[in-house]
């Protein structure tokens, strides 16, 4: 089906892949060009140097996605592990629950996300940036890294008990290390999904100086900055390329985590 | 086995079963606090009427919220928008999502290249692509009416994302816009399950293009169809931040969805015990589908 394809049957395939490839490059297009639109590469600077808060909020988004990131991988691994080769009762009722609970979207929780934030002083602090979210992520990370954990035998975990060491052992000398691969595909996905959140700094964030990139471009859509769409595409341009760079980046070594982390938002 | 061994055992059991818990401290802490907390106070707030501000001010009204909700037009038009995009954003989705990763398939010149221009969407942030057909659609300088003008179509021209005839449908294509990409990672994974032998196989019986299509592709594809369609539904059901930030609900509520409805009525309109009413709903929905998601894949692993 695939081999011997004719001649025509190619050019056929070339003009349609082109035709979608058309529609899709141009609203791309639109932006890039336009970021460069009236003084060139100075809405650029004048994004800087103008008084918004641009280069606080790239720090914050930089922040926040590497300490979620952080959290999800040290978090998730251990618990993945548990599932995967510790035995202990509840441990199935327990994964089955935590999996149930991973579609539902942390806007469901928000008052008592609001009450808990409150109680404790968070909101708008980077803690309560961090942390709620991370955790409405743990579910995906679990299943990446517990599936990894059940492709390796429990042989290995015997190995190290005969040598003396524990579970801990076990897993952070043996089994961490070579869950590279699915520890790389939720490292990427998990700070991809975090870099553009637009959900949690809505939530969570209440001035400038806290907000991350997705809240920057509604801010400066809203503000008198609104006034100049050029500078708003050239802040679209740049937050466009860190989770653009690091998916083109490490797209090969994403193999089928890829579609097992896109369970939205 | 003498007694002394019989002990080592036991203990060593019983460590097993303390690092077990151990390993899952951190875990179960964090959802605990956020998630299964959570759970239990929207449950119970939403038998109740409060602001959300004074818990003295919080009033029992039993089942009355829910009865707003399954009475009310508002959340009627909520749960129609929310369904048609459902509708058409799986359906569609999955259409180009396969018809693309059978095109990128046979990888004449230029398939890595289009692949990653339609993945690139997914990888972006919904604010970046809702302000990027923000700009498309806008009704004085936006692309989509420069385009019906030079066609001289200037009866098409209209205020799309303003219209209540048009805003929802403009939802949904910039919403396939952004996930398509996402299905066609589905099926291209799926297709590779396919070995070579059996299209050579179909070519030998004589099979052509759609009868291999129909016969063969499509069957064996069942469980990456159900993953699309499951991961498809529950999207929907969280839709929030395309709507919110295309439309916000609007032009005049034609676009609410229950996540606009349930942040409007929380963070807008101090109705924590009704919007709470609205998350259990969503939560329900959610915690269904991902029922149905985990049979599915026990199923396959069994299978």
């Amino acid at each position: 089906m695939f081999k011997n394809i004719s001649f025509m049957g190619k050019v056929v395939i070339q003009f349609i892949l082109g035709l979608l490839g058309i529609v899709y490059i141009i609203p791309l297009a639109n932006v890039i060009i336009s970021s460069f639109g009236g003084s060139g590469i100075g809405n650029y600077t004048y994004l800087f140097t103008s008084g918004f808060p641009i280069a606080r909020m790239i720090f914050n988004s930089f922040f926040v996605s590497i300490i979620q990131v952080s959290v999800i991988v040290a978090v998730a691994s251990p618990a993945a592990f548990a599932f995967s080769k510790i035995r202990f009762p509840g441990r199935d009722i327990i994964f089955m629950v935590i999996m149930l609970t991973m579609s539902i979207s942390m806007l469901c929780f928000i008052t008592p996300l609001f009450q808990t934030m409150k109680a404790l002083g968070w909101m708008n602090t980077y803690q309560a940036m961090i942390l709620p979210a991370s955790t409405f992520w743990m579910p995906v990370a679990i299943l990446i890294l517990k599936n990894y954990y059940d492709s390796l035998g429990r042989e290995l975990l015997e190995a190290t008990t005969i040598e003396g060491g524990g579970f801990f052992t076990a897993w952070l000398r043996v089994y961490a290390p070579i869950s590279k691969p699915a520890t790389v595909n939720v490292i990427v996905l998990a700070f991809i999904n975090s870099w553009n959140d637009y959900l949690n700094p809505l939530l969570f964030s209440r001035t400038d100086d806290m907000r991350t990139l997705p809240m920057a471009v509604v801010s400066l859509t809203s503000s008198i900055y609104g006034a100049r769409p050029e500078v708003v595409f050239a802040c679209l341009v740049i937050m466009a390329v860190p989770s653009v760079l690091v998916y083109l980046l490490l797209q090969n070594q994403l193999g089928e985590g890829m579609t097992a982390g896109s369970v939205k938002g | 086995m003498n007694r002394k061994d019989k002990t080592s055992l036991s203990q060593m059991k019983k460590a097993e079963i303390i690092s077990g818990y151990l390993f899952l401290a951190p875990v179960l802490a964090l959802m605990g606090l956020f998630v299964f907390y959570g759970l239990f106070y929207v449950v119970r707030l939403s038998f109740y009427k409060w602001d959300g501000f004074n818990t003295a001010t919080m009033v029992f009204r039993g089942l009355k919220n829910y009865r707003v909700l399954f009475s009310d037009p508002l959340s009627l038009k909520a749960l129609i928008n929310v369904l048609v995009f459902m509708l058409f954003t799986v359906t569609i989705q999955m259409f180009l999502g396969l018809c693309v990763a059978l095109l990128l398939r046979p990888r004449l010149a230029g398939s890595r290249f289009y692949k990653a221009v339609f993945y690139i969407p997914v990888a972006l942030s919904t604010a970046v692509i809702a302000r990027t057909f923000m700009g498309l659609f806008e009704p004085n300088f936006g692309v989509l009416n420069a385009a019906l003008k030079y066609l001289q179509q200037e009866s098409l021209i209209r205020a799309w994302l303003g219209d209540p005839d048009t805003a929802l449908w403009c939802i949904i294509f910039t919403n396939i816009f952004q996930w398509m990409g996402a299905q066609m990672v589905f099926y291209i994974a799926g297709l590779t399950t396919i070995g070579d032998e059996i299209f050579e196989a179909a070519q030998i019986d004589g099979a052509g293009f759609w009868s291999t299509l129909v016969n063969i592709v499509w069957p064996s594809l069942w469980s990456t169809h159900t993953t699309v369609i499951v991961l498809g539904m529950v999207g929907a059901i969280k839709t929030f931040d395309i709507v919110w930030l295309l439309t916000g609900g609007g032009p005049g509520n034609a676009t609410q969805f229950p996540a606009t409805l349930l942040y409007q009525a929380v963070a807008q309109n101090s109705q924590a015990g009704y919007g709470a009413s609205i998350s259990v709903v969503m939560i329900a929905l959610s915690v269904a589908l991902s029922a149905v998601q985990i049979s599915f894949n026990k199923r396959k692993q069994e299978g």
